[in-house]
């Protein structure tokens, strides 16, 4: 998983179906299928300030359920859900 | 930027990949002819063609743009584009509201069967890192001006999924083929560091662009 997502709050945008876990399975440890979700990211939660950002710039990536956990929406700003969100764009704030 | 994606460099991975092929042909374990005739069907067989017929189509077929969009792998395979690194596909559509570009911040996945293989500034650290973290200014430096309100979306390919931007098809190409189009569609632009621009003076020639 990239760095630069990791404890970051994104919202699940499409469930894109089961695949193999690379992560156990390039080491022998079993191919442990699971769901991998298309999760997007708003700059500003990824960089803060630092970055030309003014809300309409996000971060799309794959993520594996493993590498997920659910968070309480914080703020009607950032609404974060995990795998509730089956459907492309349903709890996408567009 | 350069379109060439072979390093010829004799120094680092270009040199390192040149020994690991000759030790590993010499120990008879891969084949230098079999070798030979991947790199040439990727080089010259498979290549960005066939991403412009797959964007070319959806223009000209609202059915089959569709497709591409619930389904992108099947549509792609309809005309007859499969291979490594296509096995998942999706298609993201640039509109005059949101521009889609594609990165691999982790190494440099690209879709192979539509794009063939990726150029060199895709695989560079400067684009992989800035990409996801400047996608206006790295796209400023492919002389793409976004205005403030334009959505950009940054695709970073971390998984299996492989991702094509089907670029805004240009003002001006109303009466052009579906061949005509497949003509005027860019590399740069199905990843998403262009647009393509209206074909002023090719509108001339969209009658004969087939021959």
């Amino acid at each position: 998983m990239p760095r630069y997502v990791r404890g970051k709050a994104g919202v699940i945008e499409r469930d894109w179906g089961v695949f193999v876990f690379p992560d156990t399975n390039a080491h022998h440890a079993g191919t442990k299928p699971q769901h991998c979700y298309s999760v997007a990211f708003d700059a500003r939660e990824l960089w803060g300030k630092s970055v030309e950002a003014n809300g309409r710039e996000r971060v799309y990536l794959d993520l594996w359920e493993d590498y997920l956990e659910p968070i309480a929406p914080k703020s009607k700003r950032q609404t974060t859900k995990r795998k509730t969100a089956h459907h492309p764009g349903r709890h996408g704030k567009k | 930027m350069s379109g060439d994606h072979h390093n010829t460099d004799d120094t680092g991975p270009a040199a390192r990949v040149k020994a690991l092929e000759a030790i590993l042909t010499e120990k008879g374990l891969i084949d230098a002819a079999a070798l030979d005739a991947i790199v040439d069907i990727y080089e010259t067989r498979v290549g960005p063609r066939n991403g412009a017929r797959v964007v070319a189509k959806a223009w000209t077929d609202s059915e089959y743009r569709k497709r591409l969009l619930a389904n992108a792998t099947s549509a792609v395979a309809e005309l007859g584009f499969a291979g490594p690194e296509g096995g998942h596909l999706v298609a993201v559509e640039n509109t005059d509201r949101i521009h889609n570009l594609v990165v691999c911040t982790l190494c440099s996945c690209y879709p192979w069967p539509v794009l063939g293989l990726p150029p060199v500034w895709y695989k560079s650290f400067a684009y992989r890192s800035r990409a996801v973290s400047d996608p206006r200014g790295v796209l400023r430096d492919f002389g793409l001006e976004l205005a403030p309100e334009v959505e950009v979306r940054v695709w970073d390919s971390s998984a299996e999924i492989r991702y094509l931007v089907i670029p805004e098809r240009p003002k001006g190409t109303e009466g052009m083929s579906e061949d005509a189009l497949a003509g005027i569609v860019t590399r740069d632009s199905m990843v998403g560091v262009a647009k393509i621009a209206a074909p002023a003076s090719r509108r001339i020639d969209s009658g004969r662009a087939r021959a």
